[in-house]
């Protein structure tokens, strides 16, 4: 096996003595599609924020080919791997061309304005992302799934090796949430990146994600590929329900309810 | 950069027409090229030591609270957000007054104690408002930071008027007429006094600029894309309370520059802040002389201070932006 691109090493990590995660320990490689699923609260956005490099849980807790995050430069670390939040509330009117071009900003010195370049690989971002067609309109003025493709398409300027992004479809409906995750696949396929990724719904995990991280209260529950990982038993006691479990030729999982009531 | 240039040369323009505008009628040619003694030419006398130094200052008082604004609007990601409104004008003014109280005003090697009292005042506010205001995630709501602002304005207030109460006769009567502010004691050497720290704050800040882009759109989306979010906002307060405490220490809290300014300017050149702080600098400069112009001259001769100006066009414009539509 390869040196992992990202390792996260026996992390705990509490909010104001309230603890959300117990001794995290696991490994990313490079060119992997990881879906974290499990129910509201296990610590999924948590553990993408450590992975992603803008929570800090200490020194010798993450390390990024073998590098401690701590002891990288944060704008190096930043060329590197990129995080995308889950909501995109914007104070103020920027337009969708601006915010992909603030993907840039980890190539560019203090005082500067964005060159040729940095305006070529946003503009091919955008259109990996088909935001082109918005891209002088408020990123205020635009919708959900939208956003979330301009968001995405930022950090694809970035340039990174490793995307870890917070239940991007979360918000979305299912033309634009299997848009997404078919943009992030392409992504991963030709351009080996890694991604690392929360999701809810976990048929579209089962299908897309080829390896699945299950949490549960904080603790990893199960980590493999998606058959190992999407037993009943499993998300039965993980969630707290009784559900029925129905598998899909290609490998992918159908979850319905056993009954209406939750146990 | 265009329309950058535009609020230069207004600014320009303002500069140079103001200085002719007054209760008095100055004879141009006269104040120039009068073949006088200066002490003798009341046209020079006028222009040079009234009008332009105080015109200089409000240019600087009004870029200054202008820039500060913006900078603190973009760390707090709210538009409502402005030293007056986070009172921390009145954070400048506690800092000042305790100094002048104590009798403690002293100028050493060109530096007065009264700027440096009034920073720390700012500084302090706004460290306040910042804590208080913030949530977990790192946001601050508009109900929350306003409240936090009106209670900072609130507490320095009433701590401003412990030291009144306790002053005697010469301190209270130095302090009420430094607190009602104004442009009107203006001089050369406290315009040279404002000017450092308007430009080296005006300065720094453009330097990071896109990292105060960044940052308006959140902090966890600003750390991912490299910016050291806590170093910067170090800086953006540290920037924001120099030119806040220098204005506030020579012109009192003119109130609404900070508020007024920068929106305008957003709604005109949009909010990079690499073209929002020179367009606030060059406009929030060229609308404080313009206010202060209507200032000396509406019910001539007597003056009404500027910041009544600034609160009769701020205080619509401030419940215009709570109500505006959404969208």
């Amino acid at each position: 096996m390869n040196q992992p691109i990202i390792k996260i090493c026996d992390t705990t990590f509490s909010y104001d003595q309230k603890p959300v995660l117990h001794s995290i320990s696991m490994d990313v490689q490079p060119g992997e599609f990881v879906g974290v699923i499990g129910p509201n609260g296990s610590g999924k956005s948590t553990i993408l924020k450590l992975l992603g490099g803008v929570l800090s849980a200490g020194p010798g807790n993450l390390l990024f080919k073998g590098v401690d995050y701590l002891n990288q430069n944060r704008k190096h670390l930043a060329r590197s791997i990129t995080w995308v939040p889950q909501e995109h509330s914007m104070a103020f009117p920027f337009k969708v061309s601006e915010i992909v071009l603030m993907g840039r900003h980890p190539y560019l010195s203090a005082f500067t304005f964005e060159g040729e370049e940095d305006i070529e690989i946003a503009h091919s971002a955008m259109e990996r992302t088909q935001t082109l067609q918005f891209a002088q309109r408020g990123f205020n003025e635009i919708s959900g799934g939208e956003k979330q493709r301009v968001v995405i398409a930022g950090a694809i300027a970035q340039e990174p090796e490793v995307m870890i992004l917070d239940e991007p479809t979360s918000a979305l409906d299912i033309k634009y949430q299997i848009q997404i995750l078919n943009i992030l696949k392409q992504l991963n396929e030709n351009k080996n990146m890694t991604v690392v990724l929360a999701m809810h719904d976990l048929h579209l995990a089962s299908k897309f994600c080829r390896r699945l991280v299950l949490l549960n209260e904080g603790e990893v529950f199960q980590d493999g590929a998606p058959e190992e990982v999407l037993q009943k038993d499993h998300i039965e006691k993980v969630y707290d329900i009784r559900i029925h479990l129905v598998r899909n030729q290609d490998g992918s999982v159908m979850i319905s309810p056993d009954t209406l009531c939750i146990q | 950069m265009g329309t950058v240039s535009t609020f230069f040369f207004l600014f320009l323009l303002t500069l140079m027409v103001a200085p002719l505008i007054g209760p008095t009628q100055i004879d141009l040619g006269k104040a120039l090229f009068g073949d006088m003694a200066f002490g003798e030419n009341v046209d020079a006398n006028i222009l040079f030591l009234a009008r332009i130094p105080r015109i200089l200052l409000a240019g600087l008082a009004g870029a200054g609270l202008a820039v500060s604004g913006a900078v603190l609007q973009s760390l707090l990601r709210n538009d409502l957000a402005a030293p007056f409104t986070l009172g921390v004008s009145s954070g400048a003014s506690l800092g000042a007054a305790i100094v002048i109280s104590l009798g403690w005003s002293y100028t050493v090697a060109g530096f007065s104690t009264i700027p440096i009292a009034a920073f720390l005042g700012a500084l302090g506010a706004i460290t306040l408002v910042f804590s208080l205001a913030r949530t977990r995630h790192g946001e601050f709501p508009t109900t929350v930071l306003l409240l936090a602002g009106v209670t900072a304005n609130f507490f320095f207030a009433a701590m401003v008027m412990f030291i009144h109460y306790l002053s005697d006769f010469t301190q209270s009567f130095r302090l009420v007429r430094w607190l009602m502010g104004g442009l009107d004691i203006a001089d050369y050497s406290t315009v040279l006094s404002v000017c450092p720290m308007v430009f080296l704050g005006f300065g720094v800040l453009m330097f990071v600029g896109r990292d105060l882009n960044l940052i308006s759109t959140g902090v966890h989306s600003a750390m991912s894309r490299g910016v050291d979010v806590v170093k910067i906002q170090k800086i953006g307060f540290v920037m924001a309370s120099l030119i806040t405490g220098a204005v506030v220490a020579v012109a009192g809290p003119i109130g609404f520059v900070g508020l007024i300014v920068p929106h305008i300017m957003r709604l005109i050149v949009g909010p990079d802040m690499r073209l929002l702080l020179p367009s606030s600098l060059f406009f929030g400069a060229s609308f404080l002389i313009i206010c202060d112009t209507v200032a000396r001259t509406i019910i001539a001769p007597v003056e009404i201070p500027v910041g009544v100006i600034t609160a009769m066009i701020g205080g619509p414009f401030f419940i215009w932006l709570l109500k505006r539509p959404k969208n």
